[in-house]
């Protein structure tokens, strides 16, 4: 009569493949790579030997991204999530109340500095580690056809909302976790510069004059957002 | 510092043969070397071998539920270093334990009839279960072999006994019931209930007024036709104090062990208490084990003669069990949370007792065979249709 126990598992993994980097020894700017099978042959113990090189190919690095993915696993999305996959979130906030922070540098924008600001609805999108910001126009969840207005801050490019992040704390992976941690990292970080070309806002005194007029208001003035090209669709898509 | 010089003087012939040969070989620096020139070190042409790299890994993972089992055998003295030195795991030092409680169970000479399995897992479905907080505890054969005991051998032995019915009422219920201890049986009752169940079939079809035909071989055996001791078995089998009384009265030796021992193994079977699921632990083993959803095959038939009722029925129940290609379920399939350390406990100390009972029965099985080839049936049948 046999005892069979099974619980939990045990997997064995066996040296299979390797893959060789050649790197060009003079400029350092050119390499290569080959692609090994690992032979067993031979009187036992059968010492692993590496078999003839093929240059590595796109198609091989597609199949070995493959096996190493993890599966993803079914979540439960938060509310103000939009859009997830493996490299990207998506996720929307209400207005809030927060403390504006620049770096060093013109009197005016010292005032500012470290005052309690009311901001926009925004739309916040990591794409691969990166980050980008849109402005809503309403404080409500957005529809794909939802128009997005440029997120009026420094150090974001109001073409595409690209976040400079500069020395700003992220978190390592981008997932469902880290939403929080990237809202705290991008408003407690200091401004430094303007990014790219285009409108931040539509204040007449640009964008030092909005934040200067905000200080110790308790909402954000939406008529002072400036439109983007976006809408939610193209801004999740792009 | 000495300049380097070109010239090959001084240096073998051969070798400066060698050299200029080498010399006049080009390589396309477009292409790419065959792998053994890439990688191979310059004074050989075998490729290099990965001695040093770690060419195998083992991982092994989820075995948190095993820690709690094999706690409680330490406690009861049922797992020690004998054990933990022949395994690898925790779930190794496991099984070796619960190997060994089945094993101290039995004598070599014993034989097991139902080749049965033990089997203790956190998963019942072809899919991995993820989570480790409940185990199965598992017994029983996916054999699907179905074993019959004709009583019809002993009922003729005792001929002229006074006891004889009242003894064959007694064989029957204790052989039964032992065997619905361990496994499915099939009997009476079970005859009766598949009789029932298909003969109100039929009627509320008729009601219907479908055209349904009862006169069928199966359809028209009745239970009630079956031999009285076995028809009436509850009321005829012998109280607890007649019995030793009853079996003394039994004159042929062979006959009257083989009614011991089935007494012997009745009265063991009656000690063995499999634990009870809780609500919540029957509602995962269902969830787990919905994709099971045929009943266990019988595991012991049992009748007075292979022409009675009660074998048509046992045939028709097993053939369609048979034909409808569904999963049968276990004799004992018992789900409980990891830290109940009460069911666990319950189910080692009924486990001696499960691997003994199953034992007797299949020494039992071999008893009735002999018995009946003893009889030579077979020859009195043939003098028959002489």
């Amino acid at each position: 009569m046999k005892v069979t126990i099974e619980i939990g598992q045990q997997k064995k993994f066996l040296l299979e493949g390797a893959i060789l980097i050649y790197e060009e020894q003079l400029h350092k700017q050119e390499c290569f790579a080959t692609v090994h099978k690992v032979i067993r042959e031979g009187p036992e113990p059968q010492l692993p030997v590496l078999g003839p090189g093929s240059l590595l190919t796109t198609s091989f690095l597609r199949e070995l991204t493959s096996r190493l993915r993890i599966p993803d696993k079914a979540r439960l999305l938060p509310e103000n999530v939009l859009a997830y996959t493996s490299e990207l979130v998506v996720w929307w906030t209400l207005p809030r109340l927060h403390p504006m922070y620049f770096s060093d540098g013109a009197e005016d924008r010292r005032e500012v500095t470290g005052q309690i600001c009311p901001h926009p609805a925004l739309v916040w999108k990591v794409r691969r580690g990166q980050l980008f910001l849109r402005a809503l126009s309403a404080p409500a969840r957005p529809r794909a056809k939802t128009a997005l207005m440029v997120a009026p801050y420094w150090n974001t490019a109001p073409q595409s909302g690209d976040v400079c992040e500069g020395s700003m704390p992220r978190p390592e992976q981008t997932d469902l976790s880290s939403l929080l941690s990237w809202e705290e990292g991008f408003f407690n970080s200091r401004f430094t510069h303007p990014s790219g070309f285009g409108k931040l806002t539509t204040h007449q005194g640009g964008f030092i004059g909005l934040w200067t007029e905000l200080v110790g208001k308790q909402e954000f003035p939406v008529h002072y957002l400036a439109r983007s090209t976006q809408t939610i669709e193209e801004f999740i898509e792009s | 510092m000495p300049g380097r010089t070109n010239s090959l003087r001084g240096f073998g012939r051969g070798l400066q043969e060698a050299l200029r040969s080498r010399s006049r070989k080009s390589i396309s620096r477009r292409k790419l070397d065959s792998s053994n020139r890439l990688i191979a070190p310059p004074h050989t042409l075998t490729l290099p071998s990965l001695g040093g790299i770690q060419s195998t890994f083992e991982a092994s993972y989820g075995f948190e539920a095993a820690l709690a089992p094999a706690r409680i055998l330490v406690q009861r003295g049922q797992l020690g270093p004998q054990h933990l030195a022949q395994a690898d795991s925790v779930v190794s030092a496991l099984e070796h334990a619960l190997q060994e409680i089945v094993d101290n169970a039995t004598t070599p000479r014993d034989h097991d009839a139902f080749d049965i399995e033990v089997r203790l897992t956190d998963n019942l479905g072809p899919q991995i279960s993820e989570s480790s907080e409940y185990l199965f505890f598992l017994w029983g054969s996916d054999a699907r072999t179905v074993q019959y005991i004709p009583l019809r051998p002993f009922y003729d032995q005792l001929e002229g006994n006074p006891n004889r019915d009242r003894l064959m009422a007694s064989l029957y219920h204790w052989i039964y019931q032992t065997t619905c201890r361990v496994f499915a049986g099939f009997g009476f009752e079970d005859a009766k209930a598949l009789f029932t169940y298909r003969e109100e079939c039929y009627k509320r079809e008729r009601e219907a007024g479908e055209d349904i035909d009862l006169e069928g071989e199966v359809e028209s055996a009745d239970p009630f036709s079956v031999i009285t001791y076995i028809r009436q078995h509850k009321s005829l089998m012998l109280k607890r104090h007649e019995v030793e009384n009853a079996l003394s009265s039994i004159l042929p030796i062979q006959v009257r062990e083989a009614f011991v021992k089935a007494y012997s193994m009745f009265t063991l079977s009656r000690g063995i208490r499999i634990p009870m699921m809780t609500p919540e632990c029957r509602a995962i083993f269902e969830d787990a084990a919905y994709y099971i959803d045929g009943d266990p095959v019988p595991a012991i038939g049992i009748s007075h003669w292979r022409d009675d009722a009660i074998v048509a029925w046992l045939d028709e129940y097993c053939q369609e069990q048979f034909n409808s290609g569904v999963d049968c379920r276990l004799p004992v399939m018992k789900c409980f949370r990891v830290d109940d350390q009460t069911t666990f406990r319950r189910l080692v100390t009924a486990l001696p007792k499960m691997v003994r009972t199953a034992f007797a029965l299949s020494e039992w099985l071999s008893i009735a065979q002999k018995v009946e080839t003893d009889c030579h049936y077979e020859n009195m049948e043939n003098e028959g249709h002489d």
